[in-house]
């Protein structure tokens, strides 16, 4: 694969040529994170889990399929020999997130969450409880093996479009060739800031 | 009242020169952010325009570390030593001629002294910071910063002969060693009367300050932060600023010697110093375009660069412009079309032979 | 008169901006000049072989994921093959295409972040990373879609994967696989002649064909050298030998060579993209594999081209439910044993180059 061209420099001019190119047209490629945001996938193994205490039976099956043995599972039996889970912790410092329990759990009682923003200021705030993980406004699962809740979610957006959930016939048409602006637009000085989707 | 001149020049330089190398750091961020097709900083006031202000604060409250093993003394003048040149090279800039101008005129030259050798003076005065880098690099007691400062000694002394070569043949076409005259000289701006010489002084510019693709000196994907590394805080701004007083220096050199200055081109409007500033921008502007598309060179190509290419092209363009001082050519209209000509087949021809010598193409 | 001058030797590395924090290389310099080097691993070892005796075969693929973590899908690919042929299982030919994909998808993801680096090692001020970062984040959407993650996909099952793929996604790969190859041709474009490219890659960190066979390197840099060898073709897994591609191999062995070959096989990703988009058949991705596999006793190497070179997986199975030894053979250890010999005599510059087009992950090459 030698390219036996005589270089005079055309190389590096062509190499600033679209560079230049690339600043004239300024096609933004990257998104103003807390302005703007892009929808994640349906599917999103966020950084929560999600405890479902009404449909758990406590089978621990979860907890066993865990690689890292990071679901802790105390169980009672009730009075109607069904089980309960009488505590239930997951360390979100130690899950790595890879879904294995909830693709496991025979009854549908734990979820991968859709919430990407955890940051706190202690591991031990990590460790969560069964009074935590349950369902909450703030802790949405997501459609992660859970096709009953990947339908109601939004589609996501993407880069491949653009920063659009798809190529419908509402979108702006994308100038054609390989320069095309991807992205999301970017928020203009003063402009009012522009939310690409919702989070 | 010579004095009150010089106090009135010292203000407007210092303010000058300050503000000018804050707007640079930003510009540098933003517009290499528009080339990589992102915005750049946007978050620190209107536009990321207190970005530079933010990291100044940030920067001088940082420690100032020294080397438990370094020299002492040398580590803590180095900064110094390599800092202030950059702001001496101003002191000759003009920035708007005598008489009437865009808007007022002027009894005299607005330059702090409108030395008769001030091209002479700018040469001495920039290669002073090189001695601040070596002290810099030998105090850290890092291998790194002995690397880096190694690398600048020889890059510094080979670009300083190809650079003012390139010079010899400004003040052969002007016939004056003062900046003023020189402007003055330029009723046809010398980036077209001599184009080679442009491009010898564009090129070994960028390696005396040490930027893309020369800025061997801060290759921190081989030598860290090269002299610098052992800096932190208000040192380590020192350098970091002094860096770009020096592009901020050489967009002015290389203005006033190449592209007319403070005069508006072929005068069709009145001189001012905007027409300086703007012409400021625009260089730095190119060099920030260099830079945000191409990748280093290596330290002995570099040499070679300076050795094999600039130097015999910098002697073929003394020679031009000297033949064309002695002979009926003059430096009118005939002179541009014969030097552009002439530059593009030295450089294609040169560039080519280079190439070959050099012998690196393989397979 | 001869000046008597003494080698310096530094360490570059582990705090060193190009060796990514976890990878030293004890250089001896004499001036500018490489005479020796050493490179010094082990800063990232999480024991993942060890690991993988104190897991099931299921719950050992996430683990997978974090070995290189910048090819996660092909290390996937590459221990589920071998799971399953020690266990005697087969995907359904849908999820075979799918891994197809998925496997060539990661493919030109990874080149375009290692050519990006690699640039950015050179000096480039990451406009050519940035550039690639545009294309990479689009495929990163997309597996994100597939698995729910951008990074650790966790998406091959023993005996299929975890997932069909969404509907949305055909449409989007299709757009990209339509896009892609101007893409590419705009980094050509920026660096394939650019001379400063030229000048550095040119002739500089050869590998000679017989060192690298001997070295047993693979991958690109085997290529590089000019010796066609992909297990794609040689030793087909999937459905590859149902594919169209070609095999781009260099002539020298230089770091431009390899430069070059990722960028043609990144074109050749492409192609067996749209092929298996096109004859992407329906049903199932899953077979029905429990989830605590109990593989018959015995043993079994199981490899694949992987985008860094040759990913192998050796089980050693005592039919329980995780593997009695697994040992990896992880294509950037193997590449980088021959560092030493392609940067003896050269510059600093020349060896920093050098590693980066070699494509290491210290996540594979420590484990
Ligand atoms: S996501 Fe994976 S690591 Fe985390 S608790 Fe579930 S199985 Fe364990
Ligand atoms: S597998 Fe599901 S039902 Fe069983 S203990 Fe875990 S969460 Fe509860």
């Amino acid at each position: 694969m030698a390219d036996a061209k005589k270089p005079l420099g055309q190389g590096i001019l062509k190499g600033l040529a679209l560079t230049l190119k690339h600043f004239l047209a300024r096609p933004i490629i990257t998104v103003q994170y807390p302005e703007q945001t892009l929808v994640h996938s349906r599917r999103l193994r966020g950084c929560d889990l999600v405890w479902d205490p009404e449909r758990c039976t406590a089978c621990c099956t979860c907890a066993k399929s865990c690689p890292q043995g990071n679901i802790r599972i105390e169980t009672r039996l009730r009075p109607d020999n069904t089980r309960e889970a009488v505590v239930f912790e997951i360390d979100h410092g130690r899950t790595m997130f890879c879904g294995l329990c909830v693709e496991s759990c025979p009854f549908d009682a734990i979820h991968m969450g859709k919430a990407s923003e955890r940051a706190t200021y202690s591991r031990e705030s990590l460790v969560l409880p069964k009074e935590k993980l349950t369902i909450s406004p703030e802790r949405q699962p997501s459609g992660y093996f859970r096709p009953q809740f990947e339908a109601e979610l939004p589609p996501q957006t993407l880069l491949v479009y653009g920063g659009r959930a798809s190529e419908g016939p509402a979108a702006p048409a994308a100038p054609a060739g390989p320069p095309a602006p991807a992205g999301a637009t970017p928020p203009a000085a003063g402009a009012p800031k522009e939310k690409v989707g919702v989070k | 009242m010579d004095w009150l001149r010089w106090i009135i020049f010292v203000v407007i330089i210092l303010a000058f020169a300050l503000s000018f190398v804050m707007a640079f750091i930003l510009l540098e961020r933003r517009i290499v952010g528009k080339f990589q097709l992102r915005p750049g900083p946007n978050r620190v006031g209107p536009m990321g325009m207190l970005q530079p202000v933010a990291d100044a604060v940030k920067i001088l409250l940082k420690e100032d570390i020294t080397p438990a093993k370094g020299d002492r003394w040398v580590h803590r003048l180095a900064p110094i030593v390599a800092f202030a040149p950059a702001l001496l090279v101003f002191a000759v800039v003009p920035f708007q001629g005598k008489g009437p101008g865009l808007g007022f005129s002027l009894d005299q030259p607005a330059a702090l002294a409108d030395l008769n050798v001030g091209v002479l003076y700018i040469v001495a005065v920039s290669s002073i910071s090189v001695i601040g880098m070596i002290m810099a690099g030998w105090a850290s007691n890092n291998k790194y910063s002995l690397l880096g400062a190694m690398r600048a000694i020889a890059q510094m002394v080979s670009y300083e002969v190809p650079l003012v070569l390139s010079i010899v043949g400004i003040v052969i076409a002007s016939g004056s060693l003062s900046l003023n005259s020189i402007v003055e000289a330029q009723s046809i701006p010398f980036i077209l009367l001599q184009p080679l010489g442009f491009l010898i002084y564009f090129l070994g510019a960028t390696a005396e300050i040490n930027r893309a693709p020369f800025d061997l000196l801060e290759a921190e994907s081989e030598i860290v932060a090269s002299y610098h590394t052992e800096y932190s805080g208000m040192r380590f701004a020192m350098f970091f600023l002094g860096e770009y007083a020096y592009a901020l220096g050489v967009s002015a050199i290389v203005s006033v010697l190449f592209l007319g200055g403070y005069k508006f081109p072929f005068g069709l409007l009145p001189q001012s110093f905007i027409w300086f500033l703007a012409k400021i921008f625009l260089v730095f502007f190119l060099m920030l375009w260099v830079r945000s598309t191409l990748p280093r060179v290596r330290i002995d190509q570099m040499m070679a660069f300076a050795w094999k290419f600039l130097l015999p092209l910098s002697l073929v363009n003394l020679l031009l412009v000297a033949a064309e001082g002695v002979s009926t050519i003059g430096f009118g209209w005939a002179a541009v079309g014969i030097n552009v000509i002439l530059a593009i087949a030295f450089v294609v021809i040169w560039a080519n032979r280079f190439y070959r010598v050099k012998g690196v193409t393989v397979g | 008169m001869a000046l008597r001058t003494e080698p310096i030797v530094v360490n570059m590395g582990p705090q060193h901006p190009a060796t990514h924090g976890v990878f030293r290389m004890r250089v001896t310099l004499d001036g500018e000049v490489i005479t020796d080097l050493e490179p010094v691993m082990g800063y990232l070892h999480r024991g993942v072989e060890k690991l993988a005796e104190a897991r099931t075969y299921t719950q050992f693929i996430p683990l997978t994921d974090r070995m290189d973590y910048l090819s996660s899908m092909s290390n996937n690919l590459a221990y589920v093959l071998a799971v399953e042929k020690l266990a005697g299982v087969e995907a359904p030919p849908r999820a075979q295409y799918l891994r197809v994909i998925m496997a060539e998808m990661m493919r030109i993801s990874n080149h375009l972040m290692a050519v990006g680096t690699f640039l950015d090692d050179m000096g480039a001020f990451h406009t050519p990373l940035l550039y690639m970062f545009r294309e990479r984040e689009k495929l990163l959407d997309l597996f994100e879609m597939v698995c729910g993650q951008r990074l650790t996909y966790n998406y091959m099952r023993i005996g299929g994967l975890s997932h069909d793929i969404p509907p949305e996604f055909l449409p989007a790969l299709k757009k990209f696989v339509r896009d892609m190859p101007g893409f590419v041709d705009e980094y050509d474009q920026l660096i394939r002649e650019n001379e400063i490219v030229l000048a550095r890659t040119r002739g500089v960190g050869v590998l000679p064909r017989a060192l690298a066979i001997n070295a047993s390197a693979s991958g690109p840099v085997l290529r590089g050298s000019g010796v066609k060898w992909d297990l794609r073709k040689t030793d087909p897994y999937l459905v590859y030998d149902k594919l169209e591609f070609d095999v781009p191999t260099g002539a020298v062995g230089d770091i431009y060579d390899r430069y070059r070959v990722r960028i043609e096989e990144m074109r050749q990703s492409v192609r067996i993209l749209e092929q298996a988009i096109e004859r992407l058949p329906p049903g199932e991705v899953r077979s029905d594999v429990p989830h605590l596999v109990h593989p018959p006793r015995g043993e079994v190497y199981g490899h694949i081209e992987a985008p860094k070179g040759e990913l192998g997986f050796y089980l050693v199975s005592d039919t329980g439910i995780a593997p009695y030894r697994c040992h990896i053979r992880p294509p950037s250890l193997i590449n980088l044993t021959a560092l030493r010999d392609m940067v003896l005599g050269m510059k600093i510059a020349d060896a920093i180059i050098t590693l980066g087009s070699i494509d290491i992950v210290l996540g594979e090459v420590d484990r």
